[in-house]
């Protein structure tokens, strides 16, 4: 070995990448130096080292120590994230094939509120605290300072998880049923109390406090490090350039504080609000939330963005295409981030110019995500096929390259205003978010720890084989549930439904979807695996004589059955001058502006129309019916004037072909008026507690039974929100069903079933409702005698159960002790109309009514003209929450008012 | 290339894969926006985006096409 080789070296791609700058890594990273001893040497000192020892790496220097700390807590959160999800797709998945529910409400939504906590910020976030940390420090070759504001930073965020999980028993009996059911994001009041009927712990949002806290503490550590190079090189005086990897990390640094500010001011409002403090005003909480909401996407995009910029330089064996594009396109990222809150909310009564600005914006957002693709893309153009390997940091790059193209461009979808409508909070949302989380950044995620975990714990991959079976099942599962939610979300299903209509197609998207659930989580336990057998078998790595460059090439080989491609730098000299390719990226961009001031320009009409009726009210044609729709926890108060005059609870009744003008405001929680049509207009605004929303809508010429749900989550009883848009003929009072079902009622996936009322039998499930439909299916008959049997079984009383309160006293205890019957009374009702077809007054009059029993299977018999009635119980059933030890403030609270066990009995002539 | 290295470099290179990966990403969003396509307003409320989504994708793989190595 000459005495060259026994030094580390600095990064040959880097070192050209300057370009008469200097070379970037002054001094060889401070990783490559720990490991700069021989095999031999290496063997020799691990050998001494006891299990804690070797796993936390405590032999090792503190900031090597911290950074495994956080990738292990990264991996526990993970780890926990994937079970959440787990537990709430089996219950989906259940609910699809008509099996019961094992775990409440209550614990499906906590499972899907802590599923986004975990996995965003006890994974995602601490991971890339973790690895952009270590890079920082060992690229501008710093001294590590502060050790204890750093630990102390991962000791609040984890903290501050650990609190946003809340309070649960372990005595008198096991009851985890006080866990956060609110979403990973919420909307405020959802969860205050003495403001929404659901109370969560105040230690939801003192852990969101926390956290926002530690990420900031954070970045001010590295905001320090950064400080210190600065002085170090003499400011712009000096002659280092930052890596371009490095910018990025820049901009995830500026826009860490930008963004958890607001997602502090938000925790810290609605902490006030918890306790009675300050000023209340939901609107103004969520556009502040979502200041945070949008930004921390972005946050988190610059981990996949990063190891672009830092590792496929290193394979291509040289510098990227433009270096000033890569500056432009972070530059851009950081401005444009923290600005981009409304286009989360453009269903929200926002003013029509603060939605529109931001959709202009938001397009503009494209042109940094343009620069970036194209330059890393072309970085690639001209590496040969022999020169290239695809190991698992390769394959990991190309799939999270992929996965940004394929969830970054249906981004644009979401972005016009007029598109949004037809999907928003739907599970293509959720299908677009996954795109981004799992194929975009978790890959690229994957795809760092591939090439550097070795280089923290100092040993190779031990298994190729688990590499490989590790990235292929991401692969697989990921892409497969991404799919299927994207054809839930085509269907019209809301995210987080977890009852909804078990149609075919529904049904087979739901098993669809759990499978390549399970499919993803197995292919983590082969990473999980062989991180375990990695620590404490895998080869020793010793990058005595190597660069930084050659040591990630090794590492990554190591990934790879029969690596063939050298490891070694090769000298790089550049033939296409700067001038060259800016050139094409600038053509490239140029027809990037061009086509989103075109799509623009297409657009603005009609996104116009949909943002500025929600706002403000829109001048109607005559003989409209005018409804005044209040949303509570958990269904709508109908009121209407006009040619129908009356008030219902989960009700609206209008005519064929009618035009329908809604004025809606909520209580409790911001909910969502939605009626997901795919043959009509899609109607869906948000309505936000505290202000006013409107819509304009023309109803189906097809009379019929139109499902009309809630769009926005608003606590554990959602499933059941569903209510009723009632279609009568433009006269009369009913008729055939038989063209509303043809149509498949203009493709309203929550249009409960029609079924023949005479052989019916209707059963009341777990969930409180009919025949696991809500509302329950539409039973159809001609007038004359009508009969059909109901029964609400004993065994169907339990937990998901809202018909009878939660008390110290089980549910079959207090039946029991009641004789089987409930204070509800199950009843057919009348819908009269009275008056003119101009004006009529509707209202339901009993035909029949009496205390619901549990247990027997009754039959009604009736002689029906006819008309329109309701069956079941019509009005809203007040539910409490109050099990054994009871509710605290320190475990919030469940109450609400409850309506699933109803239905429509359409009687035709 | 000499003959010789061209046979030994057979198969796409890393640039060609990316371009196809691009492809496939871009003809799935591209799926996903049409899947809308029965909604009364997707001419006038979708479908410029998705045209713009399209068109757009094409002009990259023309331009990186033409575009000189990274040399």
């Amino acid at each position: 070995m000459s005495p060259d080789e026994s030094q580390p070296k600095p990064s040959t791609v880097a070192a050209a990448e300057g370009e008469g700058t200097g070379p970037l890594f002054e001094r060889p990273p401070m990783l490559i130096r720990f490991l700069d001893q021989s095999e031999e040497e290496i063997r020799s000192r691990l050998a001494k080292i006891g299990f804690f020892r070797r796993v936390f790496l405590l032999e090792r220097d503190w900031m090597t120590r911290i950074t495994m700390l956080m990738v292990i807590l990264a991996v526990v959160w993970g780890a926990i994230g994937g079970f959440d999800i787990f537990g709430f797709q089996t219950q989906a998945y259940a609910w699809a094939v008509g099996q019961s529910l094992h775990l409440s409400n209550q614990e499906i939504y906590a499972s899907l509120s802590l599923h986004g906590i975990r996995m965003l910020f006890g994974f995602a976030q601490q991971f890339e605290m973790a690895i952009f940390g270590v890079l920082l420090i060992n690229a501008l070759g710093i001294t590590p300072r502060h050790k204890w504001v750093l630990y102390l930073s991962v000791f609040l965020l984890n903290l501050g998880i650990v609190f946003m999980e809340g309070p649960f028993y372990l005595f008198p009996q096991f009851n985890d049923n006080f866990f956060p059911a609110l979403g990973w994001y919420f909307y405020s009041p959802l969860g205050i109390r003495n403001l929404s009927l659901y109370v969560a712990s105040p230690l939801w949002y003192v852990g969101w406090i926390l956290v926002s806290v530690a990420v900031m503490i954070w970045s001010g550590w590295m905001i320090a490090h950064l400080r210190d190079w600065w002085v170090r090189q003499s400011g712009l005086a000096g002659t280092q350039r930052l890596p371009p990897f490095m910018l990025f990390i820049l901009a995830t640094v500026i826009l860490i504080p930008i963004g958890w500010v607001t997602a502090l001011a938000a925790a810290g409002w609605d902490l006030f609000n918890y306790f009675g403090i300050g000023p209340v005003s939901p609107l103004l909480n969520l556009v502040v939330f979502w200041f945070f909401g949008h930004a921390i996407v972005y946050i988190l995009f610059l981990i996949p963005i990063v190891a672009y910029y830092l590792l496929i330089p290193i394979f291509a064996k040289r510098p990227i295409y433009s270096y000033r594009f890569a500056f432009a396109a972070a530059v851009m990222f950081t401005v444009l981030t923290p600005i981009l809150s409304i286009h989360h909310l453009y269903l929200t009564p926002l003013p029509a110019w603060s939605t529109l600005i931001t959709m202009v914006l938001t397009f503009v957002i494209i042109i940094p995500s343009a620069f970036t693709f194209f330059t890393v893309w072309m970085t690639l153009k001209g590496v040969r096929r022999k020169d290239w390997e695809w190991n698992a940091v390769t394959l990991f790059l190309l799939l999270s390259f992929a996965g940004s193209i394929a969830g970054g461009l249906t981004g644009p979808d979401n972005n016009t205003i007029s598109f949004d409508v037809d999907f928003h909070n739907t599970m293509f949302i959720v299908s677009h978010f996954h795109a981004m989380a799992l194929l975009s950044i978790t890959a690229g995620a994957f795809a760092l720890t591939y090439a550097l975990f070795p280089v923290l714990v100092g040993r190779f991959w031990y298994s190729p084989r688990l590499a490989q079976a590790h990235f292929v099942g991401s692969a697989i599962g990921w892409s497969g549930l991404v799919m299927f939610m994207d054809f839930l979300g085509t269907d019209g299903i809301l995210r987080r439904s977890l009852i909804f209509q078990a149609t075919a197609t529904v049904v087979n998207d739901q098993i669809g979807l759990t499978v390549f659930v399970i499919v993803t989580l197995v292919a983590q336990i082969f990473l999980a695996a062989n991180l375990v057998l990695t620590v404490f078998f895998g080869q020793i790595v010793s990058a005595k004589g190597l660069s930084l460059d050659e040591t990630i090439r090794a590492i990554a080989a190591s990934t790879h059955p029969k690596p063939t491609v050298p490891i070694r730098d090769v000298p790089f000299s550049r033939q296409v001058p700067r001038a060259r390719r800016e050139r094409a990226e600038r053509t490239w961009v140029t027809v990037a502006a061009i086509l989103i001031v075109v799509v623009l320009v297409a657009v603005l009409p009609a996104a116009w129309d949909t943002t500025s009726s929600i706002s403000a009210p829109v001048d109607p044609p005559q003989g409209t019916v005018w409804v005044n729709m209040t949303g509570y926890q958990y269904y709508w108060q109908v009121e209407e004037s006009g040619p129908i005059s009356g008030a219902f609870s989960n009700v609206m009744v209008v005519r064929a072909g009618e035009w329908v003008a809604i004025n809606a405001s909520a209580d409790g929680a911001t909910q969502g008026f939605y009626l997901p049509f795919r043959t009509l207009p899609v109607v869906d605004i948000e309505v936000v507690p505290g202000s006013e929303s409107y819509s304009l809508f023309q109803a189906p010429t097809q009379p019929g039974v139109y499902g009309m749900a809630n769009a926005e989550y608003n606590g554990p009883w959602f499933g059941q929100d569903v209510g009723a848009m009632i279609v009568l003929p433009a006269t009369g009072s009913s008729a055939s069903l038989s063209a509303f079902s043809g149509n498949g009622g203009a493709g309203d996936i929550y249009n409960p079933p029609v079924v023949n009322a005479a052989g019916a039998n209707l059963v009341g499930d777990q969930e409180g409702l009919f025949d696991n439909s809500v509302p329950g299916p539409t039973l159809s008959a001609t007038s004359g005698p009508v009969s059909f049997q109901w029964t609400v079984p004993t065994s169907s009383i339990g937990i998901d159960n809202y018909l009878v309160n939660v008390t110290g006293t089980s549910q079959q205890t207090w039946l029991a002790a009641h004789n089987d019957t409930l204070q509800y009374d199950f009843g057919i009702y009348q819908l009269n109309l009275s008056g003119t077809l101009g004006h009529a007054d509707a209202a339901l009059t009993p035909v029949t009514s009496s205390p619901l029993k549990v247990g027997p299977t009754e039959t009604v018999n009736e002689n029906l003209a006819a008309g329109v009635y309701l069956y079941g119980l019509v009005t809203p059933i007040p539910y409490v929450y109050a099990p054994s030890p009871g509710p605290s403030w320190m475990t919030g609270s469940q109450a609400g008012d409850v309506m699933g066990l109803w239905g429509v009995l359409w009687v035709a002539p | 290339m000499s003959e010789s290295e061209a046979r030994e470099d057979h198969g796409f290179t890393p640039f060609a894969v990316f371009g196809i990966a691009i492809v496939v990403a871009a003809v799935w969003a591209v799926y996903m926006g049409v899947a809308f396509s029965g909604v009364p307003n997707f001419v006038t409320g979708a479908l410029p985006t998705i045209l713009g989504v399209s068109i757009a994708v094409v002009a990259m793989l023309v331009i990186a096409s033409r575009a000189p190595k990274n040399e």
